[in-house]
């Protein structure tokens, strides 16, 4: 048995910028096995509507106090549900799903490059990173011009972070600059945008970088059994389905056919 | 009071109780492996099978509606080869009966896939799906038409080595088509897959389904369902298997009242995955608390005849 359905208890819950909030819960043991790129399950609500769990990565995992954090952006009736869970109230939680990041063996430095709440999940891959005593870099871009999501988390980490509000510029260009100057990247990570990961896809094919992305899609069941949440992987001549929830989240960026 | 007896028996086949998944909501049952032992359960119905691979419909394939769920995912397959490899093994560890649902674009597609099956091993039921599109009829569904449904009902039984158990639509005349698959000799009749719904995208202002319309299930069509299980009981005396929003015990115990012997749970096993394991202790329960010996005691109890 590797995936759990468990009860969750809620630490903490608040708002942290216009439609973000933060949840901390406490779990079961085998809940913190989760490793960056994998997502949980929560059922936010013991009623049928809305139907289903909602997937989440975390955006910091905290072994010790068995807390995971999630950043999350409300977007729809299961978020806006969320956003009203207090301290002590109880959810229904299963993971962990789906696959982790890889991060190539004797790696010294990686990039993230993320938008959005797209970032969460490679806040936590930094944090893990640095346990592992691997530099990060991060490259973060946001519509708000107010807010960057982990921005703020990733400075006190020790992460050295880069970004751009402006939705007329990519964030991605100062990471290109990197490359020309030969500064050593092992891989990079992204999520969040199309946009950003067709270039993180360039730079990969460019200068022999590995690099991959973490996919967002609408989930039912989470397990791989419904088959709703299939993106094509492959080449655009050659392709077939993969679950996100089961042979992703993390695909390279190289493989993802749009 | 010991143990009430959940098992039931249909064409020779006995089910430890009577609680199994609906096709295409558990895959071939190494996910669920994963989160618990599925010899607890009364069988197991696989994804549709087809004979060749089959990729399945593009995005978007699933949108959630209250208590509700709209799936447009095109009964995607590796096709036989592939299950015979990577999906019998695996099947055959399991000690519950195995219901094999097969799926095709032509009659001949099934009965080819009925061949091959035939051969095989651990194989107890064939679950014939009638409810895809039959590309040689432009999409239209197999049991849309009564003499397409003649026809691949009547090759399949008279190929088949196993019990068949004919799933049917809803979007149908399903009493008539109940009536009728038991005229041919069909062992049981699965009343029903997916209600027809769609939804549409107010901001693109298009259909949100590439084909329009999309499967329609959940806790929300089971009382739609409930009456059809009941109206097709009043017509025909093979076994019934309920599938249609059960969600919890209380679910199943109606369904059971209303004349149904087996039951299949499926867009349920989404949100909770031990939806299953839940029913049949409940189920136990409620038979204990009633004082009730065996399952086949309450089975169609609710119908009219009953009632004093």
């Amino acid at each position: 048995m590797k995936i759990l359905q468990a009860q969750a208890q809620v630490i903490d819950n608040f708002y942290i910028a216009p439609n973000y909030y933060l949840i901390k819960i406490l779990s079961e043991p085998m809940i913190y096995k989760i490793l960056p790129g994998q997502f949980i399950n929560l059922k936010v609500t013991n009623t049928l509507d809305p139907l289903f769990s909602r997937p989440f990565s975390p955006y910091l995992l905290h072994k010790k106090d068995g807390i995971i954090e999630i950043l999350y952006k409300v977007v729809g009736k299961g978020t806006s549900l969320m956003k009203n869970l207090t301290e002590n109230d109880m959810i229904r939680v299963v993971g962990p799903l789906g696959n982790a990041f890889t991060i190539p063996e004797g790696a010294r430095r990686i990039a993230i490059v993320g938008r959005g709440v797209g970032i969460a999940p490679l806040v936590f891959l930094a944090q893990y990173a640095l346990s592992l005593e691997i530099e990060v870099y991060a490259f973060l871009s946001s519509g708000d011009p107010d807010f960057v999501v982990g921005k703020e988390t990733l400075e006190d980490l020790g992460v050295e972070v880069y970004y751009t509000t402006d939705n007329r510029k990519l964030v991605t260009d100062y990471l290109w600059e990197f490359l020309k100057e030969d500064i050593h990247i092992d891989a990079i990570y992204t999520c969040g945008s199309r946009r950003l990961r067709k270039e993180v896809a360039l730079m990969s094919k460019r200068y022999n970088i590995p690099s991959e992305v973490s996919l967002e899609t609408v989930m039912a069941c989470g397990v791989g059994v419904c088959l709703g949440c299939t993106v094509k992987i492959g080449t655009s001549s050659n392709w077939k389905y993969k679950r996100v929830c089961v042979e992703g989240p993390v695909f390279s960026t190289l493989e993802v056919v749009d | 009071m010991r143990s009430p007896d959940l098992s039931v028996e249909i064409a020779g086949v006995r089910f430890p109780n009577p609680i199994l998944p609906a096709s295409g909501t558990f895959g071939f049952g190494e996910e669920f492996f994963e989160i618990y032992d599925l010899n607890v359960l009364g069988g197991i119905v696989t994804k549709s099978l087809r004979f060749n691979y089959f990729p399945g419909n593009p995005q978007p394939r699933i949108y959630e509606t209250p208590c509700g769920l709209l799936n447009s995912i095109g009964i995607p397959s590796d096709g036989y080869e592939y299950f015979k490899i990577h999906h019998l093994p695996f099947l055959n560890k399991l000690s519950i009966p195995k219901v094999i649902s097969i799926a095709g674009n032509s009659i001949d597609d099934y009965v080819m896939l009925i061949e091959h099956l035939n051969k095989d091993d651990g194989i107890d039921v064939i679950e014939l799906n009638v409810s895809c599109p039959n590309l040689e009829k432009e999409g239209k569904t197999f049991d849309s038409d009564k003499e397409v449904l003649i026809d691949v009902v009547r090759k399949v039984l008279s190929e088949s080595s196993y019990p068949v158990f004919v799933k049917l639509s809803p979007n149908t005349n399903i009493i008539d088509n109940a009536v009728l698959v038991e005229e041919l000799g069909a062992d049981g009749v699965v009343i029903a897959n997916t209600l027809l719904g769609m939804a549409i995208d107010i901001e693109k202002k298009i259909p949100v389904f590439k084909n329009i319309f999309a499967g329609f299930s959940g806790p929300c069509v089971k009382p739609q369902i409930l009456r059809l299980v009941w109206q097709v009981a009043d017509r025909v005396n093979i076994p019934i298997i309920a599938s249609g929003g059960i969600t919890n015990f209380k679910d199943a115990i109606e369904f059971l009242l209303a004349g149904a012997t087996l039951l299949e749970v499926g867009t349920a096993n989404f949100f909770n995955l031990y939806t299953m394991p839940e029913i049949i202790k409940g189920i136990e329960d409620y038979l204990i608390r009633n004082n009730i010996s065996e399952i086949g005691k309450i089975i169609g109890f609710a119908r009219k005849e009953n009632i004093l």
